[in-house]
């Protein structure tokens, strides 16, 4: 999953990123409202993660213009006021969930994975697909109950492709959710993973779909 | 602790019964007299009318056979008695009740004698051509008991009046300190955490004013309230989020396998500490300066003394940022009029701001600079200044830059505020036109003895 970090405390901003990302998560951090807009207008993430007192602005403020500009990805606001009314006021703007300073990064994660899932419509953290099952909560997959080993990044196409059977994903797609911003991408890195995963997982797994990606076919 | 409505009660009754009291004295005094008159008229008039009835006393009456004078004239006319004497001395006639001893001695007129044991008031009319002389008197007894039963007619229903009156009164004053009362009602009705304005419009004028006072108390209440408030939610805030930062990393450094990331963490850990400890600090600063008196010992400090203490303070963090503390001369040989401690702590704070925003190598200036009926002590850095529109809001607490970096508490210029306030200087920042921020300490007139070069130099 790529998530976007608005957060103004330094300290903390590395914490997440650099939480999330042992969490498995692909993170983007911005610490105004404005950096946040542009983050936005270019990536599409897959949850954001926003702090409520930012220096140019309150974060509010900020999810009640993505959502009345019908932005829908799911946002979890971090914040330290931690009144009811403060949680109902978010809540009511459109937050999907809220987390109080400080927080347990595991928790964070399952939070994020948990708004993730509902904007996907997906109930479970189990994805099975014929003989192959992942556990996305523990980052685990078994093929026919065995385990089997995946790098990272093969873990995080695996779960984009499982999560919505039958869609084709593009490369740039691919690579959108897969590399944050600082991070360099091989230009076959993708093709690299697919092919691991088909190793790992079988070859009929993951179609290729000449000229547009690559699929889960639906059962 | 007596009650307001007995107060005035009690003053309105004094009042009332002095001037009543004085009312009814006069009243006694001249309706006495005018009864004595009328009474004295009265015998007068009788005397003249026995006078004219007796004729000739060549036919003396017989002693043991008195005339009845003007009887039946009244309740107190029997008590009106009548002699008849001759000039010689002889009584020719009297009164049924009238003692046979004379009346009155010598003369004619007015006049008061004590004659078996009874007090007379007397008039007697010579008539020296006829050889009598008449006698009219009034028993002063029975006239006092007249006069003094007029004045009980008088008084009965005085005290009935000045009873019904006491009620009156009470009941007026009790009317009259309604709104008084309906202020207390509502002031006792009230929830402790209700500090609306109490709602009364109308009210006399006099109250008006306690009425104002109290809503501006409960107004100014409200305001404190609602600033404290939102200084712990800001505080709470900025303890909040380095303590979620630290939690985040403490985490990460106890999971992370790879060493770098660890690292990584720790240090991090170690920077919000520090920054954390400051903040606290500041935090404390704020409190201790709010709960200070308002009573400022000032003296003469030279600036020496506060620069080299602020230097002394922040000589690591100068050294590690390669940052130069320069304060010009002039600057070091003046004096302030000021509290030293109040000084030292809003001139660290601004180095600290100004040291906060300074490139790596810069250099922070310390000046004195004179201006129309101010002094400021001004303190300059090199860094990149404040954008204009945030220029007066970063004085707010917790407020920061918007591309702030730095990791200031955002307390600072709060605490300089405040305490340069009590001081009666001010705080002023503006961008230099070289760059930078140029904050000035404002002292009014005759709170600053300028370094002796100037003077030289002016003169």
């Amino acid at each position: 999953m790529r998530i976007l970090i608005v957060e103004d405390d330094e300290v903390l901003l590395e914490g997440l990123r650099a939480g999330l990302a042992i969490e498995g998560f692909v993170a983007d951090a911005v610490e105004t409202i404005e950096d946040a807009r542009h983050a936005t207008e270019v990536v599409e993430y897959d949850a954001v993660v926003l702090d409520i007192a930012l220096p140019d602005g309150s974060g509010l403020d900020l999810l009640d213009e993505w959502r009345r500009a019908g932005v829908v990805t799911p946002v979890l606001l971090l914040t330290a006021r931690n009144a009811i009314r403060d949680r109902i006021e978010g809540l009511d703007l459109g937050a999907d969930d809220y987390l109080g300073k400080p927080f347990d990064l595991d928790e964070l994660g399952a939070r994020i994975r948990a708004i993730g899932r509902r904007a996907k419509g997906v109930a479970s953290t189990a994805l099975v697909w014929r003989d192959i099952e992942i556990d996305v909560a523990h980052r685990e997959v078994r093929r026919g109950g065995e385990p089997v080993t995946l790098s990272r990044r093969e873990f995080a196409v695996l779960q984009i492709l499982f999560e919505q059977p039958g869609r084709v994903f593009s490369r740039a797609q691919l690579e959108d959710r897969l590399y944050g911003w600082q991070e360099e991408v091989g230009s076959n890195a993708v093709e690299v993973h697919i092919h691991n995963l088909r190793g790992k997982l079988g070859r009929d797994l993951i179609e290729t779909v000449r000229g547009e990606g690559y699929r889960v076919p639906n059962r | 602790m007596r009650s307001l409505r007995v107060r005035i009660f009690l003053m309105v009754a004094a009042v009332t019964m002095l001037v009543w009291s004085s009312a009814a004295a006069w009243t006694q005094w001249s309706s006495r007299s005018e009864v004595q008159q009328v009474l004295d008229r009265r015998l007068v008039e009788a005397a003249r009318m026995v006078s004219s009835l007796v004729g000739d006393v060549q036919q003396p009456i017989a002693q043991d056979q008195p005339f009845e004078v003007l009887r039946g004239a009244g309740n107190y006319s029997r008590q009106l008695s009548c002699q008849i004497w001759t000039v010689d001395g002889e009584l020719v006639g009297r009164s049924g009740e009238a003692p046979t001893a004379p009346l009155a001695l010598e003369g004619s007129g007015f006049s008061e004698r004590v004659v078996e044991g009874e007090t007379w008031r007397v008039y007697t009319l010579a008539d020296p051509e006829r050889g009598i002389r008449v006698m009219v008197g009034d028993n002063l007894e029975v006239r006092e008991r007249l006069v003094d039963d007029l004045m009980t007619g008088l008084l009965y229903p005085s005290l009935v009046g000045i009873l019904a009156l006491a009620l009156l009164i009470w009941t007026a004053v009790g009317a009259g300190l309604a709104p008084l009362r309906e202020i207390t009602r509502r002031l006792k009705a009230r929830d402790p955490n209700d500090i609306g304005p109490l709602g009364m419009a109308t009210t006399s004028s006099e109250l008006t004013p306690v009425v104002h006072s109290i809503d501006d108390l409960f107004h100014r209440l409200e305001q404190m309230r609602a600033n404290e408030k939102h200084f712990i939610a800001s505080a709470a805030h900025e303890l909040q989020t380095p303590l979620a930062g630290l939690r985040a990393h403490a985490q990460i450094a106890l999971v992370a396998e790879d060493g770098k990331v660890r690292e990584q963490s720790l240090r991090h850990i170690q920077t919000s500490v520090d920054r954390t400890s400051r903040l606290v600090h500041q935090l404390l600063e704020l409190a201790r300066e709010e709960a200070a008196s308002e009573r400022v010992v000032a003296a003469w400090v030279p600036l020496q003394q506060v620069v080299s203490s602020v230097a002394e303070g922040l000589v690591t963090q100068l050294q590690r940022a390669n940052v130069e503390l320069a304060p010009s001369r002039r600057a070091l040989e003046s004096e302030i009029l000021v509290e030293e401690g109040a000084l030292t702590l809003a001139l660290r704070n601004l180095v600290e701001n100004a040291l906060n925003h300074s490139p790596r190598g810069g250099t922070i200036e310390v000046d004195i600079e004179t201006g129309s009926g101010t002094t400021e002590i001004i303190v300059c850095d090199d860094g990149s200044g404040i954008p204009s529109e945030e220029i007066e809001k970063v004085k707010g607490r917790f407020v920061r830059g918007a591309r702030q970096k730095a990791g200031g508490s955002g307390l600072g210029l709060s605490i300089v505020e405040l305490v340069m306030a009590r001081s009666g200087a001010r705080l002023e920042l503006a961008n230099r036109s070289a760059g930078g921020l140029r904050a000035a300490l404002s002292f009014p007139e005759g709170c600053v003895r300028l370094g002796s070069d100037t003077v030289s130099s002016k003169t």
